[in-house]
C-alpha cells in the first residue's frame, strides 16, 4: 500500500498542474497582504470608527491574526477548485493518458490501487493547507506582528486575547483540512467516471457552488436540507473563533461557544468522506477499464 | 488437438464471451497457449483481439467463460498470476511527463520488482539506454513502443502479452521487435502471446496461432501445419453426417478429424491423400454430397496476406 502511495505522490509532484495550486495560494495571499500593508490602517480604522466610540480597543487591530482571519475567509471558498484540480484528475487523468490499464493490470488489487491514490491526493490536500497556513498565518504574523484578534460577526464584536488565538488557528486549519479532504473525495469519486479531468473538476465545483447557494438562500424548502449538505459544515472552522461568555459577561479563555456543533460538523464531513470513498471503491472494483 | 488437461498450458481460455450492449465482441472463444510458445493471435480490425487481451489482464469482466493462467483461475488468483505476466495493451501509453527510467521504475515497483539493475538491463534489451533520462513526451512512436515493451519485461515475467507491438514501426523497428521476441523466447524461455492483423508477420515468429473473426475462433493450431501448402482441409457433407462421423472415428482417418465451430465434418490431410479418402468413404458406404476444400488462411486473409 505504501508503495502505491509513494508512486502516486511522486506522480502528483511531477505534474505541473500541482504547482498551479501552490502558486495560486501564495499569489492570492501575497496580494491581500500587500493591499493591507499599504492601505490597511485606514481601512481598518474606518471599520472601527463606530466601535471606538463605545469600545476601548487598544493595540494594533490590524495584526497578523486579523490578517489570517481575513485571508482565510476569502481564500477557503476558492480552495475547493485547487483541490479538485488534482483530485479530479487522479483516475480520469490516467484513463485519458491510457495509463490506467497499465496500473490495473499489475498485481495490485483495485481497492488498494484506489485507496493508495486517495491517500496520495489527501496528502496533497494536507500539503496545500500547510502551505496556506505558512503564508496566511506565519507570514502575516511576521509582517504585521501579533496582537489580540478583534473580529466582528453580525454586529457582535469579539476580542480574543493574543495568547488565546494560536490554538484556535491550529484547530481551524485542522477543520479546514477535513473540509477540503471532503471536497477532494468528491472530486476523486467523480474522476472515476470520466476520461479527462475537466468534467470532474467542473462537476465538483458545480456541486459546491450549488450547495453553497442553497445554503445562503435561506428558503424554508432548502433549510430542511441544510444540515445534510456538506458545504454547510465546511464553514465550521469559524466556530473556533466564537468564545464562550461567562456569567459576568467576560470571555472564557480557551473556550469555544458551541463545541458540540463544531464536532458534529466535523463528524458529518468525515461521514461524507467515508461515503464518497466507499462508493468510489465499489464503482471502481466493478468497472470495465476500456480506456 | 489441444487437450485442456495439458499441464504445460500457460493460458487456457474456455468459452470466453464479452458483450457490449447489443454487440458481441468475443463469442464462445477457446484456445490455449503452452509454455514456451510464441503464440500468434490473429484477426482483422475489430475481431476482438484487444477485448480478449483485456479480459486476460482482468481489465474487463468476461460476460461468460473462464480463463486459467499457470493452472490457476484468474478471478481467484489475480495478483499471483499478474505478477508473472507483462503486457502492452493497444498503444504503449505511458507517463509523458516522466522520463523513460521513471516510468520503468514505477511499473517495476507495482509488479513487486525491487531490483534496480533490472531497469538498466531492460533498457539495454530494447536499445533505449541512451534516451532513458529524457521525458517520454519527447519520444518518437517507435521509442514509445520499445519503452512499452521494456515496461512489460522489467519484472522478468514468464508470460508476455503484446497487442500489435509493431504498430507504427518502420521495417527496421519491426525486425528489431521480431528478433527481440525470438531471442527472449529462445534464450529467456518466455512465453509470448502476440496479436496482429498480419499473417505475414505472424508466420515469421509464431509457432502456434489462433485466428479469430467477429469474436469467434476460425482456426487454431501449429503454424507449420496451418501454413503447409501440402496440407488440405476439407469439409464433408454426407447424407447422414452422424453415421459418417461414427464410421470415420473408427477408421484410420480418425486422427485427421478436426473441430469445426459450425459443426461440419472437417478433416485435415495431405493433399495427396484426398483421392484415397474419397475411395475409402465410398467403401464405408458413406454417401458423399459434397467435399469442399477449405483454405482457412488464404480464404480469410486473402486481402491481408499481401500487406506488410
Ligand atoms: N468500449 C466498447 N464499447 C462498445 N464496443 C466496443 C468497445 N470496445 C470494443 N468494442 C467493439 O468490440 C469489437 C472488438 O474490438 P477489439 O478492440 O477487441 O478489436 P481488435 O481485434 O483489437 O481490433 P484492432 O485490430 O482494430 O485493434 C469491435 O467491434 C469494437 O467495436
Ligand atoms: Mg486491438
Amino acid at each position: 500500500m505504501w508503495t502505491i502511495v509513494r508512486i502516486e505522490l511522486f506522480k502528483i509532484f511531477r505534474k505541473p498542474r500541482t504547482y498551479i495550486a501552490f502558486g495560486a495560494v501564495a499569489a492570492i495571499v501575497w496580494l491581500i497582504q500587500l493591499g493591507f500593508y499599504v492601505d490597511g490602517e485606514t481601512y481598518v480604522q474606518f471599520g472601527m470608527q463606530a466601535l471606538s466610540e463605545t469600545f476601548d480597543v487598544e493595540g494594533r487591530v490590524l495584526n497578523g491574526y486579523l490578517m489570517a482571519y481575513i485571508i482565510l475567509q476569502t481564500l477557503l471558498v476558492h480552495v475547493p477548485l485547487l483541490i479538485a484540480l488534482v483530485s479530479g484528475d487522479m483516475v480520469s487523468g490516467e484513463a485519458g493518458m491510457g495509463t490506467l490499464r497499465l496500473l490495473a493490470s499489475r498485481p495490485v488489487s483495485r481497492t488498494r490501487l484506489l485507496l493508495g491514490k486517495f491517500l496520495a491526493s489527501s496528502v496533497y490536500t494536507v500539503a496545500l493547507l500547510v502551505w496556506m497556513a505558512i503564508w496566511t498565518l506565519f507570514f502575516s504574523l511576521w509582517l504585521f506582528g501579533a496582537d489580540d484578534l478583534v473580529i466582528m460577526k453580525s454586529e457582535v464584536v469579539t476580542q480574543i486575547l493574543r495568547s488565546d488565538v494560536m490554538w484556535r488557528y491550529a484547530a481551524a486549519f485542522g477543520f479546514a483540512t477535513i473540509a477540503m479532504v471532503t471536497v477532494s473525495s468528491l472530486a476523486f469519486l467523480l474522476s472515476i467516471f470520466a476520461e479527462n479531468s475537466i468534467g470532474p473538476i467542473i462537476a465538483t465545483m458545480s456541486i459546491v457552488i450549488v450547495f453553497t447557494i442553497l445554503n445562503s438562500l435561506g428558503l424554508p424548502l432548502f433549510d430542511t436540507a441544510k444540515p445534510w449538505l456538506f458545504t454547510t459544515h465546511m464553514l465550521g472552522w469559524k466556530g473556533f473563533f466564537d468564545v464562550q461568555v461567562g456569567p459576568g459577561n467576560e470571555q472564557v479563555v480557551g473556550s469555544v461557544e458551541n463545541l458540540p456543533a463544531v464536532l458534529r460538523s466535523a463528524a458529518m464531513l468525515v461521514g461524507h468522506i467515508l461515503l464518497f470513498l466507499a462508493v468510489s471503491v465499489a464503482v471502481f472494483r466493478r468497472k470495465d477499464i476500456l480506456s | 488437438m489441444d487437450s485442456s488437461a495439458d499441464s504445460g498450458a500457460v493460458i487456457e481460455v474456455a468459452g470466453l464471451g464479452k458483450v457490449y450492449g447489443s454487440l458481441v465482441a468475443v463469442d464462445d472463444l477457446s484456445f490455449s497457449v503452452r509454455r514456451g510458445d510464441v503464440y500468434g493471435f490473429l484477426g482483422q480490425n475489430g475481431a476482438g483481439k484487444s477485448t480478449t487481451i483485456r479480459m486476460l489482464l482482468t481489465l474487463i469482466r468476461p460476460t461468460s467463460g473462464s480463463i486459467r493462467m499457470f493452472g490457476m483461475d484468474i478471478s481467484r488468483h489475480r495478483s499471483e498470476i499478474l505478477a508473472r505476466v507483462g503486457a502492452v495493451i493497444e498503444k504503449p501509453d505511458l507517463y509523458g511527463y516522466l522520463t523513460g527510467r521513471e516510468n520503468l521504475r514505477i511499473l517495476a515497483r507495482l509488479s513487486g520488482c525491487r531490483d534496480r539493475k533490472a531497469i538498466d538491463r531492460v533498457l539495454d534489451t530494447v536499445g533505449l539506454a541512451a534516451r532513458a533520462d529524457d521525458r517520454v513526451r519527447t519520444y518518437s512512436q517507435g521509442m514509445r513502443q520499445r519503452l512499452g515493451i521494456a515496461c512489460a519485461l522489467v519484472h522478468d515475467p514468464e508470460l508476455v502479452i503484446l497487442d500489435e507491438p509493431t504498430n507504427g514501426l518502420d521495417p527496421q523497428g519491426i525486425a528489431d521487435i521480431r528478433n527481440l521476441i525470438l531471442r527472449l523466447s529462445r534464450e529467456g524461455g518466455k512465453t509470448f502471446l502476440v496479436s496482429s492483423h498480419l499473417l505475414s508477420e505472424m508466420e515469421l515468429i509464431a509457432n502456434r496461432m489462433v485466428i479469430i473473426d467477429k469474436g469467434r475462433k476460425v482456426v487454431e493450431g501449429e503454424c507449420r501445419t496451418l501454413l503447409d501448402p501440402e496440407r488440405q482441409v476439407v469439409h464433408l457433407e454426407t447424407m447422414d453426417d452422424v453415421q459418417t462421423r461414427v464410421r470415420l472415428a473408427r477408421s484410420r482417418w480418425a486422427a485427421h478429424i478436426e473441430d469445426d465451430p459450425q459443426g461440419r465434418i472437417r478433416l485435415s490431410l495431405d493433399r495427396a491423400d484426398v483421392p484415397q479418402l474419397v475411395r475409402e468413404l465410398s467403401d464405408m458406404d458413406v454417401q458423399i454430397l459434397a467435399l469442399r476444400p477449405f483454405n482457412r488462411l488464404e480464404d480469410y486473409f486473402l486481402s491481408l496476406t499481401q500487406a506488410g
